[in-house]
């Protein structure tokens, strides 16, 4: 088993690592201040060609793999969780599109979406089905060659900001019987609805896609009639799970750094804090659970780059990650005491975020769920 | 000419005292003979006069060719070069030319017992100061910053001009000036400031870069600021205190939002009283500040005007 | 006028984040660098930025050079993902300990032995070391023309350039022409990231190495040899400052500190 990164990841890394740190962290007062998507950092994301890791590159992609996906949103997690969430879902609505959309599809729109000219996501969750997702009623009703599509979707990551969304609405009845659709930005009856406020990953754009007899022609049907499912779930499987388990390996090394900053610099009873066994079982505990987040999710980034079956690889890893980064969150704003509730200390920003990726991209019970199944099979 | 050139003739004269040697000065240009005077007041014992219309504007070719052939004729030991857009310019290629080294951005110069020149620069990222020579070639070259070394009082002097022989190449006018825009002087240069006022990083945004000038209306003083305050457009490039920046020498230098990092800081070392105040308490600048005050500079500024006005 | 051929000479330095790391050994009297992430130089980057920039607007090759020791050879792999065409690490022990006269005469011989080149660009200076010596003595010893402290390069046009010189005083517009040495200032561009597309293309790129033999180079003006300078000493910036920290009520604090001031004579 070889557990180093090739030359090129590397390069990768140091790449995501300035990008990180030059462009993002900048950005990460206006977006907790403000909520306010960073527009800049977008640009940048595009120019470096971010959105197009796992593209093709017969279509202006990267034609990257999974492990180099994780290496890019881990580190944009380390300065902003929420620029990497917002990334991941990027990446989200670009999925389907490869691995289900016919020629024509692809040509029309991977190129744009690979420059960041045109931003991607999934809408799938409903008010009546999120962790069920053949709980949906948005329809889709067949009219000559258009789908007409009615129905609301919730909690969806750039709502507001994607121009080309991924939508799953029902054709039949029955789990057989949900499609997926591409919905563009421009299309009669497709509007975005209520913005939302989380208390966390704030500057990454969530709220409610309104489709009120959308007119989409049959050409952006997605696969087959009935292949809805199928699709959103391979793509939230693989790429939004992953993603979710890449933003909190990210995240817990924030953590680490704010935890073992604080310890070097904070003077009590005349030595820094770190010299207390307290503070090195928390610290400790941190760097265990970081160590193993980050090979879980290495892993199964690399189980799905070679196409094996990895649905109980790519759960634990998410379920692992992301309750290890809720846990340290917590540790590093007890770590810095008092200091650890000021909004000037960054502690309380990974406390709040981190608790978003629980729930997001199936929750930590559905992860169970499919462990449960490769267990008990 | 610039003042650093008066400052080299400071330090200058030190050294050919320890040396047991003399102090020359070289004047080039055109039209400038009358300037030989004031160098002579600075402490040169012979200023190298090279009045010739080629030596106007400066153009690399002719001032290497024309130092060359200086140096070739009256082999000094050591020479000094103001660390300027013209010095950095001229001295390498000079150095090249001639065959011996070049050592840039000295913070410190002395003569050690062996009568070899000591040249001090600044290590790499605030890890110190290196020490180097050049043992054997001749002569020993480096460049100063301006703001390193004192201007030296006037005095009138003995000093004589000598008139440089020299054979300038023909111009082929393969690099020619155009035009020259001076900048605006704002007002007194920031090396020449009494009392300096100066932003960093940590003052977060434009609104609180108003409140830093505000400081500096309180006292009369000139603002300076670091690196990543020009990045953010806070200040103009002739405000940055530092290495690449300007040398100061206040009676009172105030940093407020600065870490501290070494660049910056060795461009202050030379100020009567340095206050710093920083919400960071490990920030490096404590370390150098006489008075420190470990404070959001937005909930203190207020409170220091006022007391300033009483 | 045919297309461009440019060179860019860069160096590649610890990283400045990790400053801390590094030791000076006494004995040997070399600066450890071991365990120290390299990157390339601020200026060179903008150097380099140009070099692509100029390609972009008029056709050409870029051609990045670096003499160093052997790990040196990522930042080139970097240069080729930001989209440098060729890149070459000049290294050989014999360089090690070179000063800039050494550093400028080892990559004029490579320059001579890949030329013709119309422009060469390097940074104006570096916060290590060098200082910005290379690129004039490189000048020299190509027997190039040479405009420093350029800040911006207006216009290309046949064999000619125009470029803005900025200077304490102000701002020259200098028209100058090739084969020419540029040495560039920081806010001439903001250099591009490493994008990931070119990450990829540079999979049909490679980082040439060059020792001695195949730059044609004196053994006797190379390194340590070669370099009429030499480091003698290393010691910690030393400063004598009390550094006390006044404590309390923000306005009491502003109080105590104008009176301390007014004491010192240094405020009215």
């Amino acid at each position: 088993m070889d557990f180093s990164f090739t030359k090129e990841q590397n390069l990768l890394r140091t790449s995501l690592k300035d990008f990180a740190q030059g462009v993002v962290a900048p950005k990460v007062k206006t977006m907790e201040e403000t909520g306010e998507v960073p527009w800049d950092a977008i640009g940048e994301m595009g120019k470096l060609s971010l959105m197009a890791i796992n593209i093709p590159r017969e279509f202006g992609g990267a034609g990257l793999g999974h492990v180099e996906r994780v290496i890019v949103l881990e580190e944009v997690s380390k300065v902003s969780a929420a620029a990497a969430f917002m990334l991941s879902i990027f990446h989200l609505g670009i999925a389907p599109i490869v691995e289900a959309g016919n020629e024509e599809q692809k040509r029309r729109l991977l190129p744009r979406m690979a420059t960041g000219d045109r931003l991607g996501t999934l809408a799938a969750t409903e008010a009546t089905g999120g962790s069920d997702p053949t709980g949906i009623k948005t329809s889709a009703r067949r009219e000559g060659g258009v789908f007409f599509l009615t129905g609301r979707k919730i909690f969806i990551t750039n709502s507001h900001v994607a121009d080309v969304q991924v939508v799953t609405a029902r054709t039949g009845e029955g789990p057989k019987g949900i499609s997926a659709f591409i919905v563009e930005k421009g299309m009669a009856g497709f509007k975005p609805g209520r913005e939302e406020h989380k208390f966390g990953i704030r500057g990454c754009n969530t709220g409610e896609v309104i489709l009120e007899s959308c007119e989409v022609p049959e050409s952006n049907l997605l696969g087959k009639e009935g292949d809805g499912l199928k699709v959103a779930l391979k793509a939230i499987s693989e790429f939004g799970r992953m993603g979710m388990a890449a933003c909190a390996v990210g995240l817990q090394s924030a953590c680490l750094e704010a935890a073992v900053k604080y310890c070097k610099e904070r003077q009590l009873y005349g030595k820094p804090i770190g010299n207390l066994q307290g503070m090195q079982w928390l610290v400790s505990e941190i760097y265990t659970d970081l160590e193993a987040s980050r090979l879980l999710t290495y892993r199964a980034a690399k189980l799905i780059d070679e196409k094996a079956r990895a649905d109980a690889e790519v759960s634990v890893a998410k379920l692992f990650s992301t309750e290890a980064a809720v846990q340290s969150a917590k540790k590093t704003v007890d770590i810095h005491g008092g200091y650890g509730y000021m909004m000037e200390y960054p502690a309380q920003r990974f406390f709040r975020d981190a608790q978003c990726l629980i729930a997001s991209a199936g929750t930590n019970e559905i992860m169970k769920i499919i462990i449960a199944r490769t267990a008990l099979a | 000419m610039a003042k650093v050139s008066f400052e080299l003739l400071g330090i200058g004269r030190e050294l050919a005292n320890r040396m047991g040697t003399g102090l020359g000065a070289v004047l080039l240009g055109a039209m400038v003979s009358d300037k030989a005077k004031e160098l002579v007041e600075s402490g040169a014992d012979v200023v190298f006069l090279g009045d010739d219309e080629m030596l106007e504007p400066y153009v690399t070719e002719m001032y290497v060719s024309a130092m060359a052939q200086l140096l070739q004729e009256h082999k000094p030991d050591i020479v000094l070069f103001g660390a300027t857009a013209m010095g950095r310019d001229l001295a390498p290629r000079l150095a090249a030319r001639v065959g011996t080294g070049l050592t840039s951005d000295c913070v410190r110069l002395e003569i050690d017992e062996a009568g070899v020149l000591v040249q001090e620069v600044l290590a790499f990222g605030g890890e110190g100061i290196i020490t180097i020579t050049c043992p054997r070639h001749r002569p020993q070259m480096v460049t100063v910053r301006s703001g390193v070394y004192t201007r030296p009082n006037p005095s009138p002097g003995t000093g004589r001009t000598v008139p440089a022989k020299l054979s300038l190449p023909k111009n082929d006018s393969g690099v020619r000036v155009l035009e020259f825009q001076p900048r605006e002087a704002k007002g007194m240069k920031l090396e020449e400031a009494e009392v300096v006022v100066a932003g960093g990083w940590g003052i977060g945004d434009a609104k609180g870069w108003e409140q830093v000038e505000e400081l500096a209306r309180a006292l009369k003083a000139q603002v300076g600021a670091t690196r990543p305050a020009l990045d953010e457009g806070w200040a103009s490039e002739e405000q940055m205190v530092g290495q690449s920046g300007v040398y100061v020498r206040p009676r009172l230098y105030i940093g407020i939002g600065i870490s501290g990092v070494i660049h910056h800081t060795v461009g202050i070392q030379d100020a009567k009283v340095i206050v710093a105040i920083n919400r960071d308490p490990d920030a490096e600048i404590f370390k150098c500040a006489d008075i420190g005050i470990v404070e959001d500079y937005r909930q203190i500024l207020p409170d220091i005007i006022k007391a300033l006005k009483e | 006028m045919n297309s461009l051929r440019i060179a860019v000479c860069i160096k590649s330095v610890p990283d400045p984040r990790y400053a801390g790391k590094l030791v000076f050994d006494t004995k040997t009297m070399v600066l450890k660098k071991e365990g120290v992430p390299r990157v390339i130089g601020t200026m060179d980057l903008s150097a380099l930025e140009e070099a692509l920039l100029l390609r972009e607007n008029h056709g050409g090759t870029v051609t990045v050079l670096s003499m160093g020791s052997p790990n040196a050879v990522d930042c080139l792999h970097q240069t080729l993902a930001m989209g440098a065409d060729e890149a070459y690490l000049i290294t050989h022990p014999s360089m090690a300990g070179a000063d800039t006269i050494a550093t400028a005469y080892a990559l004029s011989c490579a320059l001579v032995k890949l030329a013709p080149f119309h422009i060469v660009l390097c940074g104006a200076y570096s916060l290590y070391g060098s200082t910005g010596n290379v690129g004039p003595m490189l000048a020299e010893y190509l027997g190039f023309r040479q405009v420093t402290s350029v800040s911006r390069i207006e216009e290309v046009r046949n064999d000619i350039l125009r470029l803005i010189v900025n200077i304490e005083d102000g701002l020259l517009r200098v028209e100058a022409r090739m084969p020419l040495l540029i040495t560039v200032m920081r806010e001439i561009n903001v250099p591009r990231g490493i994008p990931i597309l070119g990450i990829v293309a540079a999979r049909d790129k490679k980082v040439v190495t060059w020792g001695l033999e195949d730059i044609g180079a004196n053994e006797e003006r190379v390194g340590a040899r070669g370099s009429p300078t030499r480091m003698v000493n290393f010691h910690t910036h030393e400063v004598k400052r009390k550094g006390e920290i006044l404590k309390g009520q923000p306005q009491e604090v502003a109080k105590e500190l104008v009176a301390r001031l007014r004491k010192l004579a240094v405020v009215k």
